[in-house]
């Protein structure tokens, strides 16, 4: 019994470590305040070069939800080679498409309570439309590498984002290593606003964003 | 008690009446989250009424359940879209660095704000989804509902000082109104209205409008608030008619109405010159084209005048919404006021038959300004009286009113003929004060000033409360439901011609009992009714002045495209709908209520003094008259503040 409880402890303490020792390689967090937003929420914040990992997107799920003649969320960042479902879970028919660059696809009318699945092989921004509802409007944002977040009612984030990742199969992402990075953010009403940031291994980096209205650019050149 | 006692007592009244509300507020409360599906169809909401504690938090889920509507709170920052299936699109302002404001929507599911202000707060439809589109709102009402509690705390307040300080006065006390001529205070007034084509150069522009409203009627948008006709005449004009020409100038709108001028000028044959008979025609010194009859004595009062309005009523929401009803009872008034003077003398349709005339005579009695002899006497020894069967100067008074023992406004449409046909230019518009007519003088004057009173209750619960049944009730034509239509209009007509002339009388009785009985109760119903002509002038203000502050942007957008054809004369076809401080208007209207309690007792003490010996009577006689107005202003106080 008393080799059980310090097998335990022993784990916990290096969960704690290895947890504590990626704030320390470089979590980066921060704020977005942005103009002529109602609210800061949702809003990507990414590394736009980061070195590659081992993440293998290709595992990872992600949903894109049709209810209520909406799609949800209405922002889902994934990792490239993701797949994505599409479940049908109004009371109407509807038909998922694409134009966009990353990914032209058309899935067709189909009924309430049906599901189709799309992969994204490749980085950028895909813009959803539903053929048969015109207010219908979603981005899926393709991200290269899992050091992106999206920020919260309060426009805070943290970079990479577990929890987030966590809840998509996306597990065991490394800190980022020490190094010089540049950080973009990206949302459908905002200019893209960017930093350079240099992360030391001595903590967290903090950012704060102040972009303004506008049209965003693309994710990468 | 002395005068002095008796304003101590007030003033100490009114320090309680104001500081009672204040205290007396509710006991502490958690605040709380208000979750709430929120539907919208036309033309109401549900819940229709919202009722939440000061910082308290609500949270809507809105979703329409047929067209596409609007929710705009008044006091709030909040506007929304609300769609089908739970879809909104909520907006929200922001500047950019050049300090220019911009708009956006997002969409959304919920609409979130705090109730961080205290009183009544009405939310609006801001998308045009129907005929009864513009009387599409909701309450939201955010407690303790101050402003309402010290409103009715000061109706009680006002109710009982003024009996009070009516009670403390003595009997040797005389009224005596001052007045000012207006002719010869400003004497280009006087030359103007001298003039031959006064009149008719008023009456031209109206008439222009007129039949551009016509066509407009007939053939313009047939969306109410998208057609010059609705805009022009229901919101613009009833409020002007209302809030200024009746208190103000009494019938001067009879003076400049479009309506009788082209049968009158047909009888007349003339526009502007005076056709004058040296020798008199059964009595004028005119030949009128067509038969020169009069009207039948028995019909020479204004119960067909009452009987026509609650017609119109009736079919009041419809009549407000469709232009093409509008423009049908144009051309219905227009048809009767081309007959008519072919076969009568006199402007029989207005005096007799004019559906809003029987108001405009008595709530005329209120206003601020009169036409009169200037010295009566000169009046009593003119043989001619040329003011009653026409001068060389001008035509015999078209109302048939002698100015020499004129003493009310009621039958006077300011017309001017008198001031031209006097050859002793004893004849003056004068300013006075407020309520100097005291004097009703039969029930069908009586009758007319409680079903206006009525009607403005109607009214306000059919189209500015937030009851969509009683709205698809009324709408008849668009609602096809034609039990519920008649089952209102059997309450409307039971509460206008029934239950409140029965209350009245009543207390009419009741008053002439506590007058100790000497006076005829009939004597004293005529004088007690004279309390609610102020109150119900000022209650039709309190109605009609937030349309104008609601709805001042389809007049500024019809003014640009009149006849709803897509123009842009003047640029302002698209100005957005953006109600004026919509926020204050339950105060106003509380406000207005107030002030018409308060000239309504004063104005109706005044009356029955003049009839009763002592003011210990007259008190008496006031108390129980005194609680009915009190009773009435409550009811408008909880439907506007409440």
């Amino acid at each position: 019994m008393r080799k059980g409880v310090q097998l335990i402890l022993a784990v916990a303490c290096c969960l704690l470590l290895n947890t504590a020792g990626w704030a320390w390689a470089g979590s980066i967090v921060g704020v977005v305040k942005p103009q002529g937003l109602r609210s800061p929420e949702g809003i990507l914040v990414y590394v736009a070069k980061a070195p590659a990992g081992p993440t293998d997107g290709s595992q990872a799920k992600f949903i894109m939800d049709q209810t209520q003649l909406a799609f949800i969320p209405h922002i889902l960042p994934v990792l490239v080679d993701s797949k994505v479902e599409f479940p049908n879970n109004d009371k109407v028919a509807h038909n998922v498409f694409s134009l966009s660059r990353a990914k032209k696809f058309n899935l067709g009318s189909y009924q309430p309570g049906e599901a189709k699945t799309v992969q994204f092989d490749q980085p950028g921004v895909v813009d959803l439309r539903c053929d048969v509802h015109q207010e219908m409007n979603a981005y899926i944002l393709v991200l290269n590498n899992p050091y992106f977040a999206l920020t919260d009612k309060e426009g805070r984030f943290t970079i990479p984002d577990q929890s987030y990742l966590g809840a998509h199969d996306v597990k065991d992402v490394p800190p980022l290593s020490p190094g010089k990075y540049l950080v973009k953010t990206w949302h459908e009403k905002l200019k893209t606003a960017k930093k350079k940031i240099e992360i030391s291994a001595a903590g967290d980096t903090t950012i704060v964003f102040k972009p303004k209205r506008g049209a965003p650019g693309v994710l990468y050149k | 008690m002395s005068k002095k006692k008796a304003l101590s007592a007030i003033l100490l009244g009114l320090a309680v009446a104001v500081a009672a509300p204040l205290f007396l507020v509710h006991e502490a409360h958690e605040v709380r989250t208000h979750e709430i599906e929120f539907t919208a169809k036309k033309y109401g909401y549900s819940p229709a009424r919202i009722i939440v504690n000061r910082g308290d938090t609500v949270v809507l889920r809105p979703t329409s359940l047929d067209v596409t509507h609007g929710f705009l709170l008044d006091g709030y920052d909040v506007e929304a879209v609300i769609k089908q299936q739970g879809l909104a699109y909520l907006k929200y302002t922001w500047t950019d660095d050049e300090g220019k404001a911009h708009t956006d929507w997002d969409k959304v599911r919920e609409v979130e704000f705090t109730a961080d202000k205290s009183g009544k707060f009405t939310f609006r439809c801001t998308q045009t989804c129907g005929n009864l589109h513009p009387f599409m709102t909701g309450e939201l009402i955010v407690q303790d509902n101050t402003p309402y509690h010290v409103a009715v705390s000061l109706s009680v307040w006002l109710t009982l000082s003024l009996l009070l300080w009516a009670h403390t006065g003595s009997d040797s006390e005389i009224h005596r109104a001052w007045r000012v001529n207006l002719l010869e205070a400003v004497p280009l007034l006087k030359r103007a209205v001298k003039a031959r084509s006064f009149q008719f150069l008023v009456i031209v522009p109206n008439l222009v409008f007129f039949y551009l409203f016509m066509l407009s009627g007939l053939w313009g948008s047939p969306v109410g608030n998208r057609n010059i006709a609705i805009i022009f005449v229901w919101i613009l004009w009833w409020t002007l008619l209302k809030a200024l020409m009746l208190p103000f100038g009494g019938r001067v709108w009879c003076l400049m109405c479009p309506l009788p001028a082209p049968g009158e000028w047909l009888s007349r044959k003339a526009l502007t010159a005076v056709r004058y008979l040296n020798k008199p025609l059964r009595g004028l010194h005119h030949r009128f084209l067509g038969l020169n009859m009069d009207w039948p004595k028995k019909l020479r009062n204004i119960w067909l005048q009452n009987a026509l309005f609650l017609v119109l009523i009736s079919f009041g929401i419809i009549l407000l919404t469709r232009p093409v009803a509008t423009a049908i009872v144009f051309l219905v008034i227009l048809a009767a006021t081309l007959a008519l003077p072919l076969i009568f003398r006199n402007r029989t349709f207005c005096l007799y038959l004019c559906p809003i005339g029987g108001f405009l005579g008595t709530y005329s009695m209120a206003a601020c300004t009169e036409l009169r002899a200037i010295d009566p006497k000169v009046c009593r020894n003119h043989k001619d009286k040329c003011c009653l069967v026409g001068g060389e100067g001008g035509w015999a008074c078209p109302w048939g009113e002698y100015v020499g023992n004129m003493d009310r406004n009621n039958n006077c449409g300011l017309c001017t003929e008198c001031i031209k046909s006097c050859p002793e230019d004893n004849v003056g518009v004068f300013l006075r004060p407020f309520g100097s007519d005291l004097n009703l003088r039969s029930f069908d004057e009586v009758f007319n000033v409680l079903i206006m009173l009525m009607v403005a209750l109607v009214f306000s619960v059919t189209m500015l409360g937030p009851w969509d049944s009683i709205k698809q009730a009324a709408n008849v034509t668009e609602s096809r439901q034609v039990f519920l239509f008649l089952t209102y209009l059997g309450v409307v007509l039971g509460l206008t011609v029934v239950v409140f002339p029965s209350m009245f009388l009543l207390a009419s009785k009741a008053a002439q009992i506590l007058a100790g009985g000497r006076v005829m109760c009939r004597d004293i119903a005529l004088r007690v009714a004279y309390i609610f002509i102020p109150l119900g002038m000022f209650v039709w203000v309190a109605f009609s002045l937030p349309q104008v502050m609601i709805n001042y942007s389809y007049i500024l957008s019809v003014l640009s495209d009149p006849l709803g054809l897509g123009w842009d004369l003047f640029g302002t076809a698209a100005y957005p709908f953006k109600p004026f401080h919509p926020e204050t208007i339950p105060i106003l209207q509380g406000v207005l209520v107030l002030a018409g309690l308060f000239f309504g007792l004063n104005r109706g003490f005044a009356s029955l003094s003049a009839l009763l010996t002592s003011r210990r009577e007259t008190t008496r006689a006031m108390v129980i008259p005194s609680v009915l107005a009190l009773v009435v202003v409550n009811v408008f106080l909880k439907l506007y503040m409440g």
